[in-house]
């Protein structure tokens, strides 16, 4: 009955930008596995400070605390309440590594083999340090599954070149 | 005035005024520093004058005025003027230039040394005390060299000035009309779009910037108008479609029974099959009516207060005598114990639609597999979520459930209408709350209904 109980128990890694719109994604982790008993694991690509005094005091559930907005949380809340069968717990992971190597060894840590990504690059932070893992969780995890996300709010484009300024 | 004019205009006259500001404080500037460099030499001439005459029982003579023509060059104009004055009492023993104004001398007298300026002509005037007596050395000269310098100066700032005047009436002119072509193409663009080529699209470029910006924008509202046209036809022509079915269904039936006498039997067995025809007719304009009433009398219906639990359960029991083998699952475990908190103010009888209509979709597209209905309240919300395991909503068809009569490709051959969802959608909008639906082809779909509850609605609407 343990090993049973066991079996039900599913890793899912989410990419997330701490936006509500992509909370949509355990919505789908959750329609992807009715049968299981879920642990949401939020991954957040975050690069390291650049200065030693950054990097001593650096914490990842602070980084993750100054991320989450009220929305966020107040969303977050909801969505277990609602899905409190099939979601065990929500937790928080940052990857401060560069490439799929360092990806990898992160996901050995984490031990899931389960994913759900949005199909179409729906993932942006204002926030310079975030990045978006969706390509490394597509590229490493072995069960990927892709799903439409729609975005309330259009991605900016924030590239800026001098060029631009003549190509008119 | 074109936009390109006014915007090359105000770029020249911007430009002009920068340009003009800049000049003439390097002209000033120039002229400043060429007098005071002037009046410099004028002093030190002052001084030699002085010494070469006033010490000249001092010195061989002959040896000075030869070092002074051969190596100090004399100033254009130079004169030299040399005045015996009482320096303590601050009067002249001969009599002084009138020209001059009698402030030069005053200052000469408090300071020792002043300059003026008069005409083309540079005045400095310094107090030499020497074993003699005391002296006022005036020196002036012209700066024809300066003055030709600042002329020069003057003339190539002139020149300048007109020049990058042309150079950017120019470039600004040319630089605009190409920042405004991209407005012109679109203007031309749109232009040819008319209802029968609303699938014509304007060319989009990469970038952020505002053009890019309103190529997109005019993109999505023809996106958008061309879904409502194309919906607008697929309406009338489903409408059309499910109203003739059981018409000509009646109008065969009526034909076959009047095309020779027939047993009573027979005619009875007519007779009903016009009644089931009819009936679904019935339901049809029932459900457009409805339609056409949650479009246009959003604020005309009774508020009621509803326990959503009550509802439900109804609802639940309604369907068990419709659909008997449903396997819908009621999850009340998170029901908070405050009636406010899962009561709320709307029609019933809308609501009961709304909430039939979903949960009879989930039956029905599930095939009566497993159903789950869950109530949870939450921040002055009341969220039901209605979770089955059925064939789903195509990723690309999810964005038209909300549209009458639209109906899925994987679900063609099952009975429907098509405006259950959409009136439900409507009805839940009415009560200014939220559906959403999350569905993924042959996994399942997940409903998402949020209400304001009793506690929202009386603080948010009263």
């Amino acid at each position: 009955m343990f090993a049973q109980k066991l079996e039900k128990m599913k890793k899912v890694l989410i990419p997330t930008d701490f936006s509500v719109d992509s909370l949509q994604l355990v919505e789908y982790a959750v329609l992807n596995n009715p049968k299981s008993k879920l642990h949401i694991i939020f991954v957040a690509g975050f690069r390291l400070p650049d200065t030693r005094w950054g990097l001593t005091h650096f914490s990842q559930s602070e980084e993750v605390h100054k991320q989450c907005t009220d929305d966020f949380i107040t969303a977050k809340r909801s969505l277990m309440l609602e899905h409190k069968k099939s979601i065990e717990t929500i937790s928080f992971e940052l990857f401060t590594g560069e490439n799929s190597f360092a990806f990898q060894n992160f996901l050995k840590q984490l031990n899931a083999a389960d994913t759900i990504i949005p199909k179409e690059k729906s993932l942006y932070s204002r926030n310079k340090k975030w990045f978006d893992t969706t390509e490394f969780l597509r590229k490493n995890v072995r069960n990927v599954t892709e799903v439409p996300v729609g975005r309330a709010v259009e991605i900016p484009q924030l590239k800026f070149s001098l060029i631009n300024l003549f190509n008119l | 005035m074109q936009l390109r004019t006014k915007i090359t205009t105000v770029f020249i006259v911007l430009t002009s005024l920068f340009l003009t500001g800049v000049f003439v404080l390097i002209y000033f500037v120039s002229k400043e520093y060429t007098e005071n460099e002037f009046y410099l030499r004028l002093s030190q001439r002052a001084t030699i004058a002085a010494e070469a005459y006033l010490d000249a029982d001092e010195m061989n003579v002959d040896i000075y005025d030869d070092i002074r023509i051969k190596h100090l060059q004399t100033l254009p104009n130079e004169k030299e003027v040399i005045y015996p004055v009482d320096a303590e009492l601050k009067i002249p023993l001969t009599s002084l230039n009138t020209e001059l104004p009698k402030t030069f001398f005053e200052k000469i007298f408090n300071e020792e040394y002043a300059e003026l300026k008069s005409g083309d002509y540079y005045y400095t005037g310094l107090l030499y005390h020497d074993n003699e007596g005391d002296f006022i050395v005036v020196l002036s000269a012209t700066d024809l060299y300066g003055f030709a310098k600042l002329d020069n100066l003057r003339n190539t700032l002139i020149i300048a000035f007109f020049v990058s005047i042309v150079f950017i009436f120019i470039l600004g002119n040319y630089y605009a009309k190409q920042a405004l072509s991209p407005i012109s193409r679109i203007i031309n663009k749109v232009n040819s779009i008319r209802a029968e080529n609303l699938s014509l699209r304007l060319n989009t470029v990469d970038g952020k910037d505002e053009l890019a910006e309103l190529s997109q924008t005019f993109n999505n509202m023809l996106d958008r108008l061309q879904l409502s046209f194309d919906l607008q036809s697929n309406f009338i022509n489903n409408a059309s479609h499910e109203l003739r079915n059981p018409l000509t269904a009646i109008l065969g039936q009526t034909e076959v029974a009047l095309s020779k006498k027939r047993s009573a039997e027979e005619y009875h067995s007519i007779l009903k099959k016009i009644d089931a025809e009819a009936s679904r007719l019935d339901f049809l304009v029932n459900g457009l009516l409805k339609l056409a009433k949650t479009d246009f009398d959003s604020k005309g219906f009774v508020i009621d207060a509803i326990r959503i639990d009550e509802l439900v359960l109804d609802l639940k029991r309604n369907i068990d005598v419709a659909i008997p083998n449903n396997k819908i699952v009621l999850d009340f475990e998170e029901l908070p114990k405050n009636e406010d908190a899962i009561t709320l103010l709307g029609s019933d009888s809308l609501l009961r639609v709304a909430l039939s209509n979903v949960f009879e979709n989930a039956c029905k597209f599930s095939g009566n597999k497993r159903v789950e209905i869950k109530i949870v309240s939450d921040l002055g919300n009341i969220l039901i979520s209605i979770n089955d395991e059925g064939v789903g909503i195509p990723e690309d068809e999810l964005k038209n459930i909300f549209e009458p009569f639209f109906r899925a490709s994987n679900v063609r051959e099952i009975d429907g209408f098509g405006f259950g969802l959409p009136l439900a959608y409507r009805i839940i909008k009415m009560h200014s709350g939220e559906i959403r639906v999350i569905s993924q082809k042959d996994k399942g779909t997940l409903v998402k209904i949020k209400l304001p509850n009793k506690e929202k609605y009386n603080s948010t609407f009263q």
